[in-house]
C-alpha cells in the first residue's frame, strides 16, 4: 500500500494505492489520522486501490465520521477503483448514509 | 409475457419445444419401451422444464413437474416398468404443463391447481412409498416465514422456487485473523441472486484509542432474492459459523422487486442490537404488509385488464408466431451478402461519379444476382421443416384411434420438407381436420377390415414433398374410400347438382368441399357434422393453395394439398388495363392469346383456344376502367380448379416478381385481390386472386342472367 499527500484547490488530498488489506490497516489508520489532523476537509483519492477488504472500508467510514464531526463531508479525488467499489457495494458500504455521496459521482471533488 | 422479461418468453418457447420432444419420446417409448436413451431424454426434458419453471416464476409448473420428474427418474433407474397407463398419464401431464405454461402468469386459478392435484394423485401411485405427494398441496402455499428445510432443491446446482431470504451476519471481531473476510463472503453471496445489504452497528471513531484497525465491526443484514436453496446460501458461511453469528430465514416465497427489498431492509435500520426473533418478527410483519399491498395492486390491474377471479384464465394468443429459431449458417450467409451489398453500393457510386455506363451496367448485373440470392436466403429464414407439425399428429392419431376403437399405423414421410412458417402455422387446423376424417370415416373397425380381407390395423400416411415450386402434402388412408353414389344422392338432396345431371367424378368430389355437406350416417364427437371440409378448402385457398380429393371405393382416399413455398413473394405477369396495373400469378397462368374487338364488348364472352371455347372476362368492363376500349386486346389464359378462363387486358408488360404487401383493412372485402405490390417505377399493382376472381364473375353473371333469362347459364 502507498500513501501520497498532495494539495488540490487548497485542500489536502490523500491518495491511497495498492493493496488495502488487513496487513496494512494499521498504517492506513495512521496515515488517515495524520491527514485529518492536517486538514479536516480531507479529500481521499482511492483510484489506485488494487485490493480492499473490510478493514479498508471501515477506515474510510470512520474517517467520514471524523470529518463529519468537524462539520465537513468526506469527498473524493478521481474515480473509485473497481476493487474498492466492488468491495463497498457487496458489503453495503455504498449505502451507508455517510458514504453514499463519497462513492457516488457527486462525491468526486477533482 | 415477453413484454415483461424476454427471458421468460425464451423459457416459454423452449418449454414448448421440450414438451414436443417429450411427447415424441413418450410415443416412441410406447412402441419401444426398452429404449433407455429415450427414457433419459424424457427425464432430462422434464428436469429442464421444472428447473426453468422455478427460475422464471412458473411456480405451479415447478410444483407439478416435481413428482412427474421423480416418476421418470424411477423409470430411468429401472425401478418402474414402462406401461401404457404410465405413458398415457405422462402424456396427460405434458398436456397439463402446456396449459399451465400458456395460462397467464400469477393467475394459476384454482381449477388449474386442482387439475394439477388430480394428475399428481394419479402419479402418487408410481412414487416410492413414503414420498407420495412430495409436492406441496397447491392450495396450501407456504406461509411467509415458513422454514424451508424440506426444500427439495437442496443442491446449489439445482434451482427451486425463488424466494427471499433474510441473512444476518454478525462477524466475530477477529474474523480476519482466521483468514476470512466479510467482504469476500458477501461477494460470494452476491453471485447467488439479487442481494441488498445493510451494514450497520457501532464503529469506533478514527482517533478512538479502542479502534482496532484489524478488527471487524458492525452487523450485516441482507435480503437475498434467489432460486437457490437455504443450504446453498448457508454454505457460503460454512467456515465462519463457529465464531461468527449467522442466521438465515426464508421470509417469502416468490419474487419481489429490488425497490421492495430496499424498503424492507430499511425497516431493520437501528435493529442491529435486536435479537434475531425480534428482528425477524418486525421484518415478517413488513413483508406481509408488502405482499398484501402487491396483491391488492395486482387485483386492481386484473379487474381493469385481465380475467376476473373465478373465470377461467383467458388463453393468451399463441406467441409462436412472434419468435423463430434460425439456423446460424443461414444468418451468416445473410450477413456476408449484406457485406457484398455494401461493396456493390460503393462500386456503383464510383461508376456514377466517373459516369462510366459500362461499369454501372456491370454493377446492375451483379446486383440482380445478389438480390436473387439475398431474397432466397432471407425467405429461407422463415422456412421451417413441416415435421414440427407432423409430430403432433402422431399423438392425435394415437388418442383418437383409442377412443374410436380402431387400430391405426400412422406414417409421416418428408418431415424435413421446409415451408414458410406462416403457412405451417395456418395449415395445422386443416390437417387435423383431414386426419380426423380419415380416422373416423375412412378407416374401418378392425372386424370390418378383416372381413374385407384387409389387415386389422389401418394405415394413414402423411407425406410432404417439394414439387414444381410448391409443397405437396398428401394424406392417404387405406380405408373404405368414398362411395360416389352416396355423394351423388346427398348432393342431389341438397340441391348441389341437378337431378338429371351427369356430374363427373371430380365434380362429385368437389361437392364434398361445399358447406354443410356430409355423407356420414352418424355424427360423432370426432367428425361427421358436415362442418369443416369447406373450411379446410377456404383455409388452404387463403394460403394460395389448392386441395384435391381422390378415392377408390374399398381401397381408401387421398387428399392432395398444394401450397406455395412462401407467402411473401410470388412470380407473376404484370398486365395493364387502361392506367391500372395488375399481377396475374404465374401459378395460374397458362398462356396468352389476343383478340380483335369489333363490336360492343360484354363482360363475359367466349374465345376459341385449341379447338375449345373458353370463357373470357373483360377486366376493363368488369372493373369499369375508364378510357377508350382498344380494338386489339391481349387475353391472359389462366387455369383454376380445373377450368380455363381468359382475362382480357390492354397490354402485357412482362414477368415480374411481386413482393406482396397486404391490403389495408378497408379493402379486405375485395376477395379477388390477394394483395398489392410496388413496381419498379414506384406505381402500385394489384395482385389478382384468380380463383376468387372467377367465382366473383360467375356469381355476378349468374345473378344477372337469372334475373333476365333463367334458362341461360354461364359457360362452366
Amino acid at each position: 500500500m502507498e500513501l501520497t499527500r498532495f494539495e488540490d484547490a487548497g485542500k489536502l488530498v490523500l491518495a491511497i494505492a495498492g493493496k488495502c488489506t488487513v496487513e496494512h490497516a494499521a498504517a492506513l489508520r495512521e496515515g488517515l489520522l495524520a491527514a485529518v489532523a492536517t486538514d479536516p476537509r480531507l479529500v481521499l483519492d482511492i483510484s489506485g486501490v488494487e485490493e480492499a477488504d473490510i478493514t479498508f472500508l471501515q477506515l474510510v467510514l470512520s474517517t467520514a465520521h471524523t470529518v463529519a464531526r468537524s462539520g465537513g463531508t468526506l469527498t473524493r479525488h478521481g474515480p473509485v477503483s473497481q476493487a474498492a467499489i466492488s468491495a463497498a457495494r457487496v458489503s453495503g458500504f455504498t449505502q451507508t448514509p455517510q458514504l453514499t455521496t463519497f462513492f457516488s459521482d457527486e462525491g468526486r471533488d477533482g | 409475457m415477453s413484454d415483461i422479461d424476454p427471458s421468460i418468453g425464451l423459457y416459454v418457447e423452449e418449454t414448448r419445444e421440450l414438451l414436443g420432444e417429450l411427447e415424441r419420446g413418450l410415443l416412441e417409448l410406447e412402441s419401444n419401451p426398452g429404449d433407455t436413451e429415450r427414457v433419459d431424454a424424457c427425464f432430462r426434458a422434464m428436469h429442464t422444464i421444472k428447473g426453468g419453471g422455478a427460475m422464471f416464476g412458473f411456480d405451479e409448473i415447478s410444483r407439478f413437474t416435481h413428482d412427474v420428474e421423480t416418476v421418470l427418474d424411477r423409470v430411468r433407474s429401472g425401478e418402474l416398468p414402462i406401461t401404457r397407463e404410465l405413458l398415457s398419464l405422462t402424456l396427460a401431464a405434458k398436456d397439463h404443463i402446456l396449459v399451465l405454461l400458456e395460462a397467464p402468469r400469477d393467475t394459476a386459478v384454482d381449477e388449474l391447481r386442482q387439475a394439477s392435484d388430480v394428475l399428481l394423485a394419479a402419479f402418487a401411485a408410481y412414487l416410492p412409498n413414503g414420498t407420495a405427494g412430495h409436492a406441496q398441496p397447491a392450495l396450501d402455499q407456504p406461509a411467509a416465514g415458513a422454514a424451508t428445510d424440506d426444500n427439495p432443491y437442496a443442491c446449489p446446482a439445482q434451482s427451486g422456487p425463488p424466494g427471499i431470504y433474510w441473512v444476518r451476519l454478525r462477524p466475530s471481531a477477529t474474523m480476519l485473523h482466521t483468514g476470512n473476510d466479510p467482504v469476500r463472503l458477501l461477494a460470494e453471496l452476491d453471485t447467488l441472486g439479487m442481494v441488498r445489504v445493510l451494514r450497520h452497528g457501532p464503529l469506533p471513531a478514527l482517533d478512538d484509542s479502542d479502534y482496532d484497525p484489524e478488527a471487524v465491526y458492525g452487523v450485516f443484514d441482507l435480503l437475498v432474492c434467489t432460486p437457490c436453496s437455504a443450504e446453498s446460501l448457508r454454505d457460503v458461511f460454512i467456515f465462519v459459523e463457529g465464531d461468527s453469528e449467522v442466521s438465515l430465514t426464508r421470509i417469502h416465497t416468490g419474487l419481489l422487486r429490488g425497490s421492495d427489498l430496499d424498503e424492507l431492509l430499511a425497516t431493520l435500520v437501528g435493529q442491529d442490537e435486536a435479537t434475531i426473533d425480534a428482528a425477524q418478527q418486525r421484518l415478517e410483519a413488513h413483508v406481509a404488509a408488502k405482499v398484501a399491498a402487491i396483491d391488492v395492486a395486482k387485483k386492481k390491474v386484473q379487474a381493469r385488464t385481465g380475467p376476473t377471479e373465478g373465470e377461467p384464465a383467458a388463453r393468451p394468443q399463441p406467441t409462436a408466431a412472434a419468435t423463430l429459431r434460425v439456423d446460424a449458417g443461414r444468418l451468416d450467409s445473410l450477413v456476408s451478402m449484406v457485406g457484398e451489398l455494401v461493396i456493390l453500393q460503393s462500386r456503383l457510386r464510383q461508376a456514377a461519379k466517373a459516369k462510366d455506363i459500362d461499369a454501372v451496367a456491370e454493377v446492375d448485373e451483379d446486383l440482380e444476382r445478389l438480390t436473387d440470392t439475398l431474397r432466397d436466403v432471407a425467405l429461407g429464414l422463415r422456412m421451417l421443416p413441416i415435421g414440427s407439425v407432423f409430430s403432433q399428429f402422431t399423438r392425435l392419431t394415437r388418442d383418437l384411434s383409442a377412443s374410436l376403437g380402431k387400430e391405426v399405423e400412422f406414417v409421416a414421410v418428408g418431415g424435413e420438407t421446409e415451408l414458410d412458417k406462416t403457412v405451417i402455422d395456418r395449415m395445422k387446423d386443416p390437417l387435423v381436420h383431414l386426419l380426423r376424417n380419415s380416422l373416423d370415416h375412412g378407416l374401418e373397425p378392425p372386424q370390418e377390415r378383416l372381413a374385407n380381407g384387409k389387415p386389422a390395423c389401418g394405415r394413414i400416411t402423411l407425406s410432404a414433398m417439394h414439387s414444381a415450386g410448391n409443397v405437396v402434402i398428401v394424406i392417404a388412408d387405406d380405408g373404405r374410400g368414398i362411395d360416389l353414389s352416396v355423394v351423388r344422392r346427398k348432393a342431389m338432396e341438397r340441391g348441389l347438382i341437378a337431378p338429371d345431371a351427369e356430374p363427373t367424378e371430380k365434380e362429385l368430389f368437389d361437392c364434398i368441399f361445399k358447406p354443410g355437406f356430409s355423407t356420414a350416417a352418424t355424427v360423432s364427437d370426432v367428425s361427421g357434422r358436415g362442418v369443416g371440409m369447406d373450411v379446410v378448402k377456404r383455409n388452404i385457398e387463403a394460403l394460395r393453395g389448392t386441395v384435391e380429393l381422390e378415392s377408390v371405393l374399398g381401397q381408401g382416399a387421398r387428399v392432395t394439398i398444394r401450397l406455395p413455398l412462401t407467402l411473401a413473394i410470388i412470380d407473376g405477369f404484370n398486365v395493364m388495363v387502361g392506367g391500372d396495373s395488375y399481377i396475374v400469378p404465374l401459378a395460374n397462368l397458362r398462356g396468352f392469346q389476343e383478340r380483335f374487338v369489333n363490336e360492343v364488348v360484354r363482360t363475359v364472352e367466349t374465345l376459341e383456344r385449341m379447338g375449345e371455347l373458353v370463357p373470357v372476362v373483360s377486366l376493363r368492363r368488369l372493373f369499369a376502367v375508364p378510357g377508350q376500349q382498344p380494338v386489339y386486346e391481349r387475353v391472359v389464359i389462366t387455369e383454376t380448379e380445373g377450368e380455363t378462363v381468359g382475362f382480357c387486358v390492354d397490354r402485357v408488360i412482362g414477368r415480374q416478381q411481386a413482393v406482396i404487401k397486404s391490403l389495408d383493412d378497408c379493402y379486405r372485402h375485395l376477395k379477388w385481390i390477394s394483395g398489392t405490390t410496388i413496381n419498379g417505377d414506384g406505381s402500385i399493382s394489384l395482385i389478382l386472386d384468380v380463383p376468387q376472381l372467377v367465382r366473383f364473375v360467375r356469381s355476378r353473371e349468374e345473378t344477372r342472367l337469372q334475373a333476365t333469362d333463367p334458362s341461360r347459364t354461364l359457360v362452366q
